[in-house]
């Protein structure tokens, strides 16, 4: 992925969307929500358990390190804040979750049934210049960039 | 459902969509109404109720317009449903004539609109990064590509098939004829889906006069029923789902078919929600029109097309007329009731007697409404 450079203000990059991932030894991961009377999980922590509707029962886990790629689309016309096309997917993950993300935009990536692997990447800036962090997937085979 | 009493329409009215920059949506709306209420031959007395379809147009926006056109006290209930707004509307003004608490209601969608891509108002973690109303429709269908081999010209070909119908529709605003090459090289939005494969913002309106048999008696000409309609939701939640095609069009067309006692090889002319021609061909299969993963051969065979077994979008679609959120919907309704009439010159589906329409609307493919409704024609 590409580095931009660092804004004049310092604040170098912050979470796109807050609570959406988290980092540990095992590399970045996005935040996922267990609940503990039934088990059902959910992308993101939430307040109540969508199957079971317990009340304060969601705790953290770790998810979408690794998923298989079910459909792409490189976006032209960008929304607000981004200056490149990009490449777009929803990654079906191990946790048997499909997620939208971000995907490298190389030919080795935008595979369907393809394997692929979760880091956090720039995804924009803001109008600040902040750049803006969230999940972006890539094939193991590409190594890291 | 059962003891329901019969509805017809008895009167339709458009304002060929446009941008009408300098005008308010009040004053776009009024003439679709009168219209309406002229085509009907009635009066603002006659009138019992009416659902008005609007997306961004600020509170009691059917009070805002009809108060301009001296309406007595009546009830009016303004509703949102997305992009299926307008046929949600229909379906509950039909529900409130079938049940029997109204006899005569009148049915208004109108929107004004700016450019570019629709900002979606609720926060939303895939539109925040990034996600937009094209990249949804290219998603479902680079896996209709993958599953099926469907080729991008198919979709492409849709895009052609609109403006042809357009070019024989006066209330169209896109009117010119376009090749399967400049559709296909026109400029890329998401991948397959380009430009010309887009449905653009408009701003218009159109409304609806319904009536129970005996009104529908009054009004001389042939009548045309609403048979069924069946308004149903999208409510995945991050589920590893089949997005080859829609299920909840899947849904309101068993449900619609069903209670109209038809099957999909009964119908004769349809108008879908075609805001992208990738969505047109998912839409065939999810309404039983061909097999699924049959879109392609579809288009391919000019089945689609007028003259072909069933027309689809002979109005232009929102693909050429444009897509005024709330009014869209009730337009369909325009379109259909002129053919079953036999009145659409120009382009009329030789002896048009059941027709069906479909609008899809939400924030994503894993939220939204659609409705599907089944009219036919009377004598």
């Amino acid at each position: 992925m590409t580095s931009p450079a660092a804004p004049e203000n310092n604040l170098v990059e912050q979470p796109i969307w807050t609570g959406l991932m988290g980092r540990d030894e095992g590399g970045a991961f996005l935040v996922g929500g267990k609940c503990s009377t039934c088990g059902f999980t959910t992308l993101g922590l939430r307040d109540i358990c969508p199957e079971c509707w317990a009340q304060g029962t969601m705790t953290e886990t770790a998810i979408g390190r690794r998923g298989r790629l079910y459909t792409y689309t490189v976006i032209h016309q960008l929304p607000h804040g981004y200056e490149e096309p990009f490449a777009v997917g929803y990654v079906d993950l191990d946790d048997g979750i499909r997620v939208f993300a971000h995907i490298e935009n190389t030919p080795d990536c935008l595979v369907i049934g393809g394997e692929l692997e979760l880091t956090s990447a720039a995804l924009r800036r803001d109008d600040t210049g902040t750049a803006l962090t969230g999940p972006k997937y890539h094939s193991p085979n590409s190594g890291e960039t | 459902m059962h003891g329901l009493r019969r509805v017809g329409i008895l009167g339709v009215g458009i304002v060929p969509f446009d941008k009408y920059e300098d005008v308010l949506v009040e004053d776009i709306a009024r003439p679709a109404v009168i219209a309406a209420m002229k085509d009907a031959g009635v009066g603002r007395t006659d009138i019992d109720a009416s659902f008005v379809s609007h997306l961004y147009q600020g509170e009691v926006l059917g009070q805002r317009i009809l108060k301009g056109l001296r309406f007595p006290e009546i009830t009016i209930t303004n509703i949102e449903n997305a992009c299926a707004g307008g046929s949600s509307a229909v379906r509950e003004a039909w529900l409130s004539i079938a049940t029997g608490e109204h006899d005569m209601v009148l049915v208004i969608g109108a929107e004004k609109m700016g450019r570019g891509l629709i900002n979606f108002v609720s926060p939303d973690v895939e539109l925040t990064l990034g996600n937009t109303a094209p990249a949804q429709y290219a998603l479902a269908a680079r896996r209709h590509m993958h599953e099926f081999g469907t080729s991008p010209e198919a979709f492409a070909k849709i895009g052609v098939k609109s403006r042809h119908h357009a070019s024989l529709n006066p209330n169209a605003r896109f009117r010119d004829a376009l090749t399967l090459d400049e559709v296909m090289t026109s400029r890329p939005i998401a991948d397959p889906i380009t430009l010309y494969q887009c449905c653009r913002n408009g701003s218009g309106a159109a409304a609806l006069v319904l009536g129970t048999e005996e009104k529908c008696a009054a009004r001389p000409g042939p009548s045309v029923w609403i048979e069924s309609s069946a308004l149903a939701s999208v409510m995945a939640d991050k589920e590893q789902r089949d997005l080859t095609s829609f299920g909840a069009t899947r849904t309101a067309a068993t449900q619609a078919y069903e209670e109209a006692g038809i099957g999909a090889e009964d119908i004769d002319i349809v108008e879908l929600h075609d805001a992208f021609t990738t969505g047109e061909l998912l839409h065939y299969e999810g309404l039983g029109l061909c097999a699924k993963g049959g879109g392609e051969q579809l288009v391919s065979d000019g089945d689609t097309s007028l003259g072909g077994r069933v027309p689809v979008n002979v109005s232009g679609g929102l693909l050429s007329k444009s897509h005024p959120l709330g009014a869209t919907g009730v337009a369909q309704f325009c379109e259909l009731v002129w053919q079953l009439r036999g009145d659409a010159e120009g382009r009329q589906v030789e002896d048009a007697r059941t027709a069906l329409a479909h609008s899809q609307g939400g924030t994503g493919l894993e939220a939204g409404a659609t409705c599907v409704t089944v009219l036919t024609r009377g004598t």
